[in-house]
């Protein structure tokens, strides 16, 4: 069994790899298992009227148990996660019997197919989840506060998430994956709000970010009307068109 | 001595370790306020189709989060892992990520005060706790009900679903205030559609049936009449589907509390958040018409027109006795005789429109995400003086439409031009229901509309309704809120035909 742990975390936490092995072995008695440990680490940074509204570094985790178990009529799954830290075996075990039980009240699926085999070893596999910082802003912030000193009001919105996810199943399968998601989306207005423009782009690290020249495209929009939209305030029919809430 | 309805697991975690451990490193890094939340949000949905389950989720989600105000900037972080030194670890990355993002913060936080709250307690109003029922009696009950429907000539599919949550939230600040709160919420749906397979269409009804701030004795009898429904719901169907298409043109509304809370909802309810009002959803979530420059003095409708936020209804699903700045909750105008006179705040925006105090509006959806202001529990109140019945108001209309429940919509980013359609609408004539109507949605602007209510009912048609994902901000974040309101009746609205619109 692996046990690796991860850097800097306290003594009372189970590593990644080590959840998905106690897991899948809380669980030996099923049909079939499935075992997804996420880890997201996320900055985000938020702005309008040109000065910043909300931000943040999160670290959050997700622990997410598939359980297949054979009924009348074929097998069922049962899905079950839980985002609390996982401390002692007691909550997987905990979480395997609440997702054989889902599977049991679920019933036969109609879509079941077998459980994948492995094809290989991973050699990421036992590494420990990647972060990302507040730092990954620091020469935005820069170029954004110049930004935000400049003519146009502005609005916007940039993350920075990495993912950690390791895949473990019953069959075998032990795989490890980092995938990084970074945007900037940056919308800026004249100052009576009646012109808009929105310019944004996807990174996976903020280093190729030039926020001035994002900045200074949506500028070029808004003076040339190239792209730029009207937006008339209240009173004008049908104007933007964005219900957003509630989604039910 | 009162029992603690607090969830033991959640008594168990180390809350006041963790908020000495967040709060002290706060303080020595400089920081000039600290809190610390810790949330577990516990939810399951269970959904059904056709009597048969096709999902059980159950989802935990539980976190540590710190903010801090470092020389007037915000900083945010948060972590799973609970432990007094992450805790103190968390408020160290929420100073570093104040001051990392001084530079951008061009203007610095400023907020009312609030009177200390040590060592509060609050929980929600309800009788059962949903996670103390089976799963499985839980999804016999709806299977019960998916089968009184299929079992309905005319009634050709069901779908069922309950989605059931319990949150629990500590809060702790440099100023003192301590808080333990749990709320419970539950939102049961039912749908039957009958097919029309030689004109190839088909018709839906919906349960009238509200999310709301009760327990699973909803479900048993208590607050809703489930099996009365029921019993409805396959004859209201058949009606429906036989129903003659209204003729567009312009008609006497009398609006039902089930349609009438997401008109609210989307044209009051959005509009009077200060956040919208002010620009800081300008690119995501939209703005609002109403701008704090025609506070006091804006027609936002009739003089019969008097709205309430409020964080403090029973069963409200906005309700909760303090709010996520550690402000303890309560109720005031919006719109009074017509005009505009409040917005939904929290402690940074009420110095802005010169007020002492905040009015409690501060929420974040997850340990993960930051507080924001969020919909209080916005209401169109009763007439205060007599009971009007909704049946006395469909009287007062020649030639009109009873809209009863609520089912699509749109509205645009400034909570101006909206239509509206609904589960059923009943045609008015001479003063009587003459039958039901298909194909109808209402369109308005927001100040036309709220100008043209003419009456609205007693306390006895007042009805709490809601939904349980209102969205807002960069990263989502999804609200509960309630709305309540009595019967209404609003002179001359344009009234389309849906099919015809979709030609």
């Amino acid at each position: 069994m692996t046990s690796t742990r991860r850097s800097g975390a306290p003594a009372s936490v189970l590593a990644p790899q080590e959840v998905v092995e106690r897991t899948l072995a809380a669980g030996s008695h099923l049909h079939g298992c499935a075992v997804l440990v996420h880890e997201t680490s996320e900055a985000v940074l938020r702005w309008a009227n040109s000065t910043m509204t909300t931000n943040g570094h999160t670290t959050s985790g997700r622990v997410t148990v598939i359980a297949f178990v054979v009924v009348e009529g074929g097998t069922a799954a049962g899905v079950v996660s839980s985002s609390a830290a996982v401390t002692h075996v007691g909550q997987l075990e905990d979480l395997v019997r609440a997702a054989e039980a889902a599977a049991r009240d679920a019933g036969p699926a109609r879509d079941a197919m077998p459980l994948v085999e492995p094809d290989g070893d991973d050699p990421g596999w036992g590494d420990p989840g990647a972060e990302t910082s507040i730092g990954v802003f620091g020469s935005f912030a820069e170029g954004l506060s110049e930004v935000l000193a400049g003519p146009h009001r502005q609005y916007g919105f940039a993350s920075h998430e990495i993912t950690t996810v390791w895949l473990g199943s019953s069959t075998g399968v032990r795989r490890r994956w980092v995938q990084p998601t970074g945007s900037v989306e940056l919308n800026a207005k004249t100052p009576d709000l009646a012109g808009s423009a929105w310019t944004g782009v996807s990174t996976a690290d903020f280093r190729d970010v030039d926020v001035v020249a994002l900045a200074a495209e949506a500028a070029r929009r808004l003076s040339g009307g190239s792209g730029g939209s009207a937006c008339p305030r209240a009173g004008t029919r049908r104007c933007c068109p964005r219900p957003r809430c509630p989604t039910s | 001595m009162a029992v603690d309805r607090i969830d033991p697991e959640f008594r168990a975690l180390p809350l006041a370790a963790l908020a000495d451990a967040a709060l002290a490193r706060g303080r020595e890094l400089g920081a000039q306020h600290t809190d610390l939340r810790v949330e577990r949000i516990v939810s399951q949905s269970i959904d059904l189709r056709d009597g048969t389950v096709t999902g059980v989720a159950d989802s935990t989600t539980v976190g540590l989060a710190v903010r801090v105000i470092v020389d007037g900037v915000w900083g945010f972080a948060s972590h799973v892992e609970l432990t007094p030194a992450r805790a103190a670890a968390t408020a160290e990355r929420a100073v570093a990520v104040a001051r990392t993002l001084a530079p951008v913060a061009i203007e610095r936080v400023e907020r009312a005060a609030e009177p200390v709250h040590a060592d509060a307690v609050w929980v929600s109003d309800y009788t059962v706790d949903p996670f103390t029922v089976p799963t499985r009696e839980k999804v016999e009950l709806l299977t019960d009900w998916s089968q009184r429907l299929l079992a309905s000539d005319g009634v050709d599919h069901v779908q069922a679903g309950v989605a059931v949550v319990r949150e629990n939230k500590f809060y702790a600040d440099t100023a003192g205030t301590t808080t333990t709160q749990q709320r419970v919420r539950i939102d049961p749906t039912i749908t039957a559609t009958a097919v029309d397979r030689a004109a190839g269409g088909f018709e839906t009804m919906s349960s009238l049936a509200a999310p709301a701030g009760r327990g699973w004795e909803y479900l048993t009898g208590d607050g809703w009449d489930w099996d009365g429904e029921l019993a409805l719901i396959p004859e209201l169907l058949a009606e429906k589907t036989k129903a003659p298409s209204v003729r567009a043109g312009t008609y006497d509304l009398v609006i039902d509390p089930t349609n009438l809370w997401l008109t609210i909802h989307e044209s009051v309810g959005h509009a009077t958040e200060y956040d919208r009002a002010i620009g800081y959803e300008a690119a995501y979530a939209g703005t609002s018409f109403a701008t704090p420059d025609q506070l006091g003095t804006l027609r936002y409708g009739s003089e019969h027109m008097h709205v309430t936020g409020d964080r403090t209804v029973p069963h409200g699903l906005a309700t909760v006795g303090f709010d996520d700045d550690g402000v303890a909750t309560g109720e005031w105008d919006l719109v009074r005789d017509g005009v505009l006179v409040g917005y939904q705040l929290d402690r940074t925006f009420a110095p802005r429109l010169g007020l002492e105090r905040s009015n409690g509006c501060a929420f974040a959806d997850s340990p993960h995400h930051v507080p924001i202001q969020r919909m209080a529990n916005v209401s169109l109140q009763p007439d205060p003086v007599r009971d009007t019945s909704t049946d006395e108001l469909i009287a007062g209309v020649d030639r009109g439409i009873y809209v009863v429940g609520d089912k699509s919509w749109s509205i645009d980013m400034q909570r101006y031009n909206f239509q509206f359609t609904g589960q059923r609408f009943y045609r008015i004539e001479d003063g009587k229901l003459a039958g039901q109507l298909r194909d109808v949605a209402y369109q308005a602007t927001t100040t036309d509309f709220w100008g043209s209510l003419d009456a609205v009912g007693g306390r006895s048609t007042w009805l709490l309704h809601g939904a349980m994902n209102c969205g807002k901000a960069q990263p989502g974040q999804a609200a509960p809120v309630s709305h309540g309101c009595p019967s209404a009746r609003f002179r001359g609205i344009n009234v389309l035909n849906t099919q015809e619109e979709g030609q």
